[in-house]
């Protein structure tokens, strides 16, 4: 599977915080999305998740053009974003159980304390969310984020709040799904620490995205040059000049 | 189809279960009906004849105003956590969100009536259990908490949020006003069922096209 | 801005001329009624700002469904600029009905079905203000602003139609029939002439409004873009 992106470009009404951005994801691929606070990362994201419509921009998997829009994409993609989306008032199992019948998936009791087993959760399964402490919310939302299989998997961010072991647990089960075919987007503020599990790196700077650096067995220290050269390069061709999107809404 | 109702049974069962274990909207709604009651008592002492005519104003009023405490705190749980995305993500169709939203707000609604009539009939010696009058608190509450759950979806993503709602909300609820106190009036009052249907059929017509519009824009209230 | 738009500037002066013949019109060409004296006279305005309240909430409800289906932030300009323009004229029909109703039906204020349908549209008209100035984000601004102008226009006609089932006692102007008030040809012309120099003025209005609108939001997008450059230059990480 081949998801593109291409000339993506997308204004906050007057903030301009992605213009005209294209990468291409592969199956099995781990591509890390770098950019300083602010930078539009996590909108880069929701767009990319379907959650938020692009101004401009097309997206085609395996070659045909897809709506980001459209049911079919968006219940392909597994999320995890700074907000954990559990609901507080039911226990661990209940939370995963409540998304197994959206997805429509029939997981039973056992695969469900399985999948909190996975993230180490078993012992606070039956408490409730509102109890657990950020870490253990952050666990569970991954395994919610994992629970029906996405073909996509898109990180906002997910080591946020985990532990050593949480953090090594999250690495196990990115290397696992990568092995099972699914593409991974991630952003992370500290590159080095995934780098074994990464394939990409590309840059989000000044509403710009650079090209994607493959790793191709480099150490992160070898690439961070590079992916900071090239993004400065671009960024300079690429400054805004205050017209473009501007004032193409109005018509 | 099949699907589409699983995916609103397991959104409403979770609505309730989260209610049932923290009452959080449903213990501050009642207290603030049945304080309201008693409120209403000092307000306006009234000899017994004026009482059974005034019953279904201050009945829908104190259902209302609690009601929207309620609806307040109806979305309060997606907002927080942001679990809109993760549903929008999860369900194959955006308005089934509302629909079970609107059906979790309209069982509490009625849990608040069913409570609410006997203390009203015991503090003010009168019978509400005439079944016309029913009817009519239930169409009510469903075109009540039709556009309530629209619009509190709105406003919870707002500044202002429960400052906002009732602005929102009362001006566009005043047929279902007009139509639950006019038609309650001519139930209570012992009139036949002639002089209230033409009310009755306003509801039902509210409800309908509160519910439709909904169904309709839903999609643009949680999705950017 | 306005020296460059010739129509725009013509109709402006021509809506202004047209308003100042309807008050003379009013003043000195229409007769003054039997019985009701010289504060009959208000009425013309007062249909006429009436007609602008509904006028402008109609087109307000249409930018609306024009926004969510196209998705152009002009349609919610124009659907802003109508609100505001409406919830003034809808205040202008409220006032001008109370100061022709205190000397004849002898109150201020009745609960008469239209007076209380125009001043809930108001109601309607501010809460959609209010709302707007809770969010930040424009197109979520003009969605949820979008949403509640559909439902707020929908829900005006079952509010007069409930508010009707009480008995009313506003006179039946036009289409009546057996109307309380009888017309003159000379008080129907003045009428006429008030409809369409107010009608105007509403086009006009509307029109400046929804360019200040386009303006402020250009600027404020030029603004955020200079500050997100200025935040830009330490950004180097």
């Amino acid at each position: 599977m081949l998801l593109e992106i291409k000339g993506l470009s997308k204004n906050f009404g007057a903030l301009v915080v992605v213009r005209d951005a294209s990468f291409s994801l592969e199956s099995g691929q781990l591509i890390c999305l770098l950019g300083s606070n602010g930078a539009g990362k996590t909108t880069l994201m929701r767009v990319a998740s379907g959650l938020l419509s692009p101004d401009e921009g097309k997206f085609y998997l395996d070659g045909t053009e897809i709506s980001l829009h459209s049911a079919q994409w968006r219940r392909q993609v597994g999320l995890v974003f700074h907000k954990t989306f559990l609901y507080q008032n039911l226990t661990g199992v209940e939370n995963l159980h409540l998304f197994s019948q959206l997805y429509q998936c029939e997981h039973s009791e056992k695969e469900l304390l399985q999948a909190i087993d996975r993230v180490g959760l078993k012992s606070a399964a039956n408490r409730l969310v509102r109890i657990y402490s950020r870490g253990m919310q952050q666990r569970l939302t991954i395994a919610r984020a994992l629970l029906h299989e996405p073909r996509v998997l898109i990180l906002d961010e997910p080591f946020t709040g985990l532990d050593k072991d949480g953090s090594r647990v999250l690495m196990e089960l990115l290397a696992e799904v990568k092995l099972q075919g699914s593409m991974v987007l991630i952003t992370s503020h500290d590159p080095g620490a995934t780098h074994s599990v990464t394939d990409g790196y590309m840059r989000l700077f000044r509403a710009a995205l650079s090209e994607v650096v493959l790793v191709k067995g480099r150490s992160w220290q070898e690439l961070e040059p590079l992916v900071y050269e090239d993004q400065v390069q671009g960024a300079a061709a690429k400054t805004p000049s205050g017209e473009g999107g501007s004032g193409g809404n109005l018509g | 189809m099949k699907n589409w109702f699983r995916t609103l049974k397991a959104l409403v069962w979770k609505d309730l279960l989260q209610e049932w274990r923290s009452k959080d909207m449903l213990t501050s709604m009642l207290a603030f009906a049945i304080l309201s009651l008693f409120i209403f008592n000092y307000a306006m002492e009234l000899d017994p004849r004026q009482r059974a005519e005034l019953a279904a104003g201050v009945i829908w009023v104190v259902i209302m105003f609690s009601g929207t405490l309620g609806l307040n705190r109806s979305f309060l749980a997606e907002q927080e956590q942001g679990s809109f995305d993760a549903l929008v993500m999860a369900v194959p169709d955006v308005a089934v969100i509302w629909l079970a939203k609107q059906i979790s707000n309209y069982l509490i609604m009625l849990i608040l009536i069913v409570i609410t009539l006997p203390v009203y009939s015991v503090l003010y010696n009168q019978n509400l259990f005439v079944p016309q009058f029913l009817i009519e608190l239930v169409l009510g509450a469903w075109g009540f908490s039709a556009a309530g759950t629209l619009i509190s979806s709105m406003t919870v993503q707002t500044r202002m949020r429960d400052l906002l709602l009732p602005v929102l909300l009362f001006p566009v609820l005043m047929p279902v006003n007009m139509a639950v106190v006019k038609a309650g009036q001519g139930v209570l009052s012992g009139a036949g069922w002639e002089t209230y249907q033409v009310w009755i059929s306003i509801l039902l017509v509210y409800g309908i096209i509160m519910t439709t519009i909904s169904l309709l824009v839903f999609d643009y209230v949680i999705r950017e | 801005m306005l020296l460059e738009n010739k129509p725009l500037r013509l109709l402006t002066y021509f809506s202004i001329l047209l308003v100042l013949l309807a008050f003379l019109m009013v003043i000195f060409y229409a007769p003054v009624e039997l019985n009701m004296g010289m504060v009959q006279k208000v009425f013309y305005f007062h249909v006429s700002a009436g007609w602008l309240g509904m006028l402008a909430f109609l087109v307000a409800a249409i930018s609306a469904i024009m926004f969510l289906s196209k998705n152009n932030l002009l349609y919610d300009h124009i659907a802003a600029s109508s609100v505001e323009i409406g919830l003034l004229f809808t205040a202008i029909a409220t006032f001008t009905g109370m100061i022709w109703a205190r000397p004849i039906w002898n109150t201020w204020w009745t609960w008469d079905p239209r007076l209380t349908t125009m001043t809930i549209m108001a109601f309607t008209y501010i809460a959609y203000i209010l709302l707007r100035r809770g969010i930040d984000e424009p197109y979520k601004k003009a969605r949820f602003g979008a949403i509640y102008a559909i439902i707020g226009f929908i829900s005006v006609p079952i509010t007069f139609f409930s508010a009707r089932l009480m008995r009313t006692i506003h006179p039946i102007v036009i289409g009546g029939g057996s109307g309380e008030m009888a017309m003159t040809p000379r008080m129907y012309q003045t009428m006429a002439a008030s409809l369409v120099a107010f009608t105007l003025l509403f086009v006009v209005l509307l029109w400046h409004r929804t360019r200040l609108a386009g303006a402020q939001f250009l600027m404020d997008q030029l603004e955020a873009e200079q500050t997100a450059e200025e935040f830009g230059e330490v950004d180097n990480g």
